[in-house]
């Protein structure tokens, strides 16, 4: 009898062992440079903060969100960076970094290395990662765009990471999604990018 | 024509003083001339660099094509017969040898551009990047690429879809970024080949650019406010396009340039100011030498205004011929003055003096008779006649009745002085606060003068023969000494304030001593990074300065209020540098407060840690010295209280900061570092960049050699123009000194005269003229300079940031030049009487 309670028990506990995890706090780490920082908008404005606001809408209260995205960083201070967000003990990370190397030109066997090392951190760390893919515009010409969309493409499958093929999916060219340098979403662009990725994050 | 007539035969008839009057006038208005004609060339050749930087005179830039609408907004304002010209430039990857590299692509039409020129070292004409895909580069950017030897192969590189030929090397191009810094080495080609490289598409990040030339008088800085305002208002919210003229060429420089613009505008309105006093003195002199004469014709019954008009017509007759003996003095000697002063003026600068400059010196010489010689005239017409025919010294009176005659009599003068005032300064605010400043000035050196000379009568209870004669004269002759005191007064007044700024601008511009002009800006260093690359460095043998860290963080308060709310401009977008130094570089100073600890702060510290302001930043933001403020470092909240404010001169080309903290508080923040390299070997300095690009592929090395050279080259051509003007115009003061000093010295002949009748001494008389325009010039110039300090100071606080610098050297040289003429002068004029028969004299002076 005492054995079926403890059987009975444990099925319990087990049964609603999700709903208590549910409830626990998941700490979600943006790591990535002026896109993710939301250079020129509020930074209520920037797509972390706008899926913090539509993750509290949805009352999904135990996730916490923190933006630590800096304007004009590559993808060289990745695993830096993550060091000083592990004393907040992320759950998870979003790897948005890469658009800077891009831009400048920058070696794309650089950025790979640079990006493995931080999500080799991550792991080492158990933290889940998704990686944000990103598109360099086409005056960079046809090779040098390939070589940067099969960075993220390969490490998503080295690691069989939650992978976003595109941050900037709907609002990259598109002038009323963008601010005047063509480049940076505006806090509208924002709220697309959030729509976009807060399935990702849902999902994971 | 008969007053004229008859205006010329009173100058014949006194041709002697005619003749001394109309020098004294011209040498007067000869320097006014010399000094505007410099101060307005020197900003013509200044502008005309930077307009070369630009290549333009304005620039229309976007993101996206123009749309027709644009275009036609454009032609409208600018109007549709200036000249054009089109660039369109992006980054992209260069293909060479199976490596690819990033190069900013310059495609530009037949027209670019529109300033300045291409120079190329086997002279291709430029028309061959339009028929052809050919590429010009610098020798530089060939090494950088990988062409060493191009002798054998013609060079080619891949752009997109498209291979290019080298066709020439550039020695000298065209222009400079106005992003300012090269992110990668540049490659012009032709607009037409643009098509087939495929590179433009959608989602392509392009610059369009468009540069118009306009007339030689358009106001530029006004057709600029007036496009910004027309698309504005066609195109509400955020612009898509930047406007741009030379004023927004360059952040550095156009803080310079402004305060070298605002230099020649006090530089111009001191000259007109001077001319103007030495005009009226002269002017009034010899309104007074003809009160008798005026005396005798109310007494016949002449009306006042024919009398007026007698007067006023010598008057003018002798301004016209002054003005135009100093016109002609003038245009003679400017053209040589390229060569008198070679190598103390910027090189290659034309000198001439513009319709402008002569139509001032004309109207101070033909109207400035009848504005300067009202108010004298208005109180000699009060004054009965028998008072002028005893020679009587009429005292200035004040009363309700007279006060509007008098003020009546002023207006012309003020407002003629007020008009040019603005229209030299190009501000109304800039030239009523001079005018308001000289006003203040006048009365304060005339209120001087009038205790001086009160105090005269005290000076001469004494026994020594030459000292009660010289200080009685004084204070006999007191309105008559007062107003040769106020003149050399204001005359010293207005040059020593030029010396004062020009110090303190000087400062600013020049390049600060032990810089070193940096070739490379260093950006992303990682903070593993660190030690490798400075050991690099150090066997590279370059110079590394300011290896500084950076953390990008926010400002949330200041003394607990919010630093962003709705009642200010500031916005939470902005996100700005923080950084640390142990020690101040060269280009910074503390102007306020105290350095900051050199004991690191802990983050378990309950003190706030320190801050350094940027003054210009401070005074933006209203931040005090003693604020604590709030920041947010990467979701770190973080308190430091300011404890002093710097001063950075940002034309020294040194990676410098807002905000510096305290040693610590930035230890742990995730940072990266950013750097400036120069190296003595231009060779070394390509070899440096390849090995920094090999061993750190992540850290950008931004080539900033030829814009810092250029941006240098052009501000210290502006240093050396200001220091020039600034010993021209007190050159120039001290010769309307000298004509002021002359002229009161020849006045003076009668009294020198009278004395030698009455037996004194050749010694004795020389001895009581050197006293008395000894004192008269010292007591002058001891009040204009001491007072120059104060208002030099009020001034270079309200219109350049305090540049401020005491200049001891020019003032005591304008103390003693100042006095020396006064008595040079005055002892000139008494050896020619000392040496004359005195029945002579005195018929010559009835």
């Amino acid at each position: 009898m005492k054995r079926f309670f403890l059987i009975c028990a444990s099925f319990l506990f087990l049964l609603f062992t999700p709903l208590f995890s549910a409830e626990a706090p998941v700490r979600i780490v943006f790591l990535g440079d002026s896109l993710t920082a939301g250079l020129g908008v509020e930074p209520q404005e920037a797509y972390p903060s706008v899926i913090q606001e539509m993750l509290n809408e949805k009352q999904i209260s135990h996730i916490i969100l923190t933006n630590g995205s800096i304007s004009g960083s590559t993808s060289a201070s990745a695993a830096s960076r993550l060091k000083w967000f592990l004393r907040a003990k992320p759950d998870i990370l979003v790897l948005a970094l890469g658009a800077n190397d891009g831009l400048r030109g920058l070696s794309m066997d650089e950025m790979y290395k640079n990006l493995d090392n931080a999500i080799v951190l991550a792991r080492q760390n158990h933290i889940r990662v998704i990686l944000a893919g990103m598109e360099i515009p086409p005056n960079y010409g046809p090779d040098y765009s390939n070589a940067f969309r099969e960075v993220f493409k390969s490490l998503a499958r080295k690691y069989d990471l939650e992978f976003i093929p595109f941050l900037l999916e709907g609002v990259a060219g598109n002038p009323s999604l963008n601010q005047a340098d063509g480049i940076h979403p505006n806090a509208k662009g924002h709220r697309v990018i959030a729509a976009h990725i807060l399935p990702f994050i849902l999902e994971k | 024509m008969l007053w004229i007539r008859m205006a010329f035969l009173q100058i014949i008839r006194n041709k002697g003083f005619a003749f001394f009057f109309m020098f004294n006038l011209a040498m007067g208005l000869a320097g006014f001339i010399a000094v505007l004609s410099f101060g307005r060339s020197l900003n013509r050749h200044m502008d005309e660099n930077l307009k070369e930087i630009l290549t333009a005179d304005i620039e229309i830039s976007s993101n996206t094509p123009l749309t027709f609408e644009e275009f036609s907004i454009a032609d409208e304002v600018l109007g549709k017969d200036t000249q054009k010209a089109r660039l369109i430039r992006f980054y992209t990857m260069a293909g060479t040898k199976g490596d690819a590299r990033l190069v900013e692509v310059m495609a530009m039409d037949g027209t670019y551009p529109l300033y300045g020129s291409f120079n190329l070292l086997n002279q291709t004409p430029v028309k061959a990047l339009e028929e052809s895909a050919a590429v010009f580069m610098t020798q530089d950017t060939a090494g950088v690429l990988g062409f060493e030897n191009t002798a054998n192969e013609p060079p080619a590189l891949t752009l997109g879809g498209k291979s290019f030929v080298l066709k020439d090397f550039l020695s000298e191009e065209p222009g400079l970024s106005s992003a300012s810094f090269e992110l990668a080495p540049k490659l012009y080609m032709g607009i037409r080949q643009l098509e087939d490289t495929g590179l433009i598409k959608f989602g392509s990040r392009v610059r369009y650019s468009h540069f118009f030339r306009l007339g030689e008088n358009a106001d530029i800085p006004s057709l600029t406010e007036t496009l910004r305002a027309r698309f504005s208002e066609k195109f509400p919210g955020p612009p898509r396009l930047r406007i741009n003229d030379t004023r927004d060429v360059n952040r550095r420089l156009s803080r310079v340039t402004g305060y070298f613009t605002r230099f020649m505008g006090l530089i111009s309105i001191t000259g007109l100011f001077l001319s103007g006093i030495a005009s009226a003195y002269l002017f009034r002199g010899y309104l007074n030498s003809r009160k008798k004469d005026m005396a005798v014709l109310m007494s016949l019954g002449a009306k006042k205004s024919r009398i007026y008009l007698t007067i006023s017509s010598e008057l003018m007759v002798m301004g016209t011929l002054a003005s135009f003996v100093a016109i002609i003095i003038s245009q003679a000697l400017i053209p040589a003055f390229p060569f008198i002063f070679k190598g103390l003026i910027p090189a290659h600068i034309r000198i001439h003096t513009d319709p402008f400059t002569l139509m001032i010196a004309l109207f101070m010489g033909v109207a400035g008779s009848l504005i300067f010689c009202l108010p004298l005239f208005i109180r000699i017409f009060r004054i009965r006649p028998l008072m002028l025919l005893r020679n009587i010294e009429e005292t200035p009176f004040f009363s309700i009745r007279t006060a509007p005659f008098l003020f009546a009599g002023f207006f012309p003068v003020i407002a003629a002085f007020f008009y040019l005032s603005c229209l030299l300064t190009g501000s109304v605010r800039d030239g009523s606060i001079f005018m308001a400043g000289s006003g203040l000035a006048l009365a304060i050196l005339s209120g001087l003068g009038g205790i001086i000379f009160s105090g005269c009568q005290y000076l001469s209870h004494t026994r020594s023969m030459v000292r009660k004669i010289a200080f009685r004269n004084l204070f006999r002759n007191k309105w008559s000494s007062l107003s040769c005191f106020v003149s050399i007064a204001m005359g010293a007044f207005l040059i020593s304030i030029i010396p004062q700024i020009q110090k303190g601008l000087q400062n600013e511009i020049s390049r600060p001593e032990g810089l070193k002009i940096p070739a490379f800006f260093l950006v992303d260093i990682q903070d593993e990074q660190k030690e490798p690359f400075l050991d690099l460095v150090k066997q590279e043998k370059a110079d590394l300065s300011n290896f500084s860290p950076m953390v990008r963080g926010r400002i949330l308060s200041i003394n607990q209020h919010p630093f962003y709310d709705e009642n200010n401009s500031r916005s939470q977008r902005l996100e700005f540098n923080f950084s640390h130094r142990k020690t101040l570089d060269v280009s910074e100073t503390i102007v306020q407060g105290r350095p900051l600890s050199q004991t690191p702060w802990h983050f378990e510290s309950k003190i706030p840690f320190e801050i350094s302001v940027e003054a210009s930043f401070a005074g933006q933001h209203g931040i005090a010295l003693g604020d604590v403020m709030g920041f947010e470092v990467q979701g770190i909240v973080l308190e430091g209280q300011v404890v002093n404010f710097r001063n950075v001169r940002w034309n020294s080309f040194q990676p410098n900061f807002y905000l510096l903290f305290q040693d610590g508080v930035l230890d742990d923040a995730p940072k990266t570092y950013l750097a400036s390299v120069s190296h003595d070997s231009v060779e070394k300095r390509q070899a440096l960049r390849q090995k920094i690009i090999r061993e750190f592929p992540n850290i950008s090395v931004i080539d900033v050699t030829r814009l810092a050279g250029k941006i240098l080259s052009i501000t210290d051509r502006l240093s050396v123009s200001v220091r020039f003007m600034a010993w021209f115009s007190i050159a120039a003061g001290l010769v309307l000194i000298f004509s002021i000093a002359r002229h009161e010295a020849l006045k003076n002949q009668n009294q020198i005269n009278l004395l030698k009748v009455l037996g004194a001494g050749t010694p004795a008389i020389r001895s009581i003229t050197l006293l008395e325009f000894g004192f008269t010039g010292c007591a002058a110039a001891l009040a204009g300079v001491g007072l120059s300090f104060c208002f030099s100071y009020a001034g270079a606080w309200y219109f350049f940031d305090s540049l401020w610098r005491f200049d001891p050297n020019a003032s005591i040289l304008i103390l003693v030049l100042t006095t020396l003429i006064s008595m040079g002068t005055a002892l000139a004029a008494s050896g020619k009487v000392l040496n004359s028969k005195p029945a002579g004299l005195l018929s010559g002076l009835s």
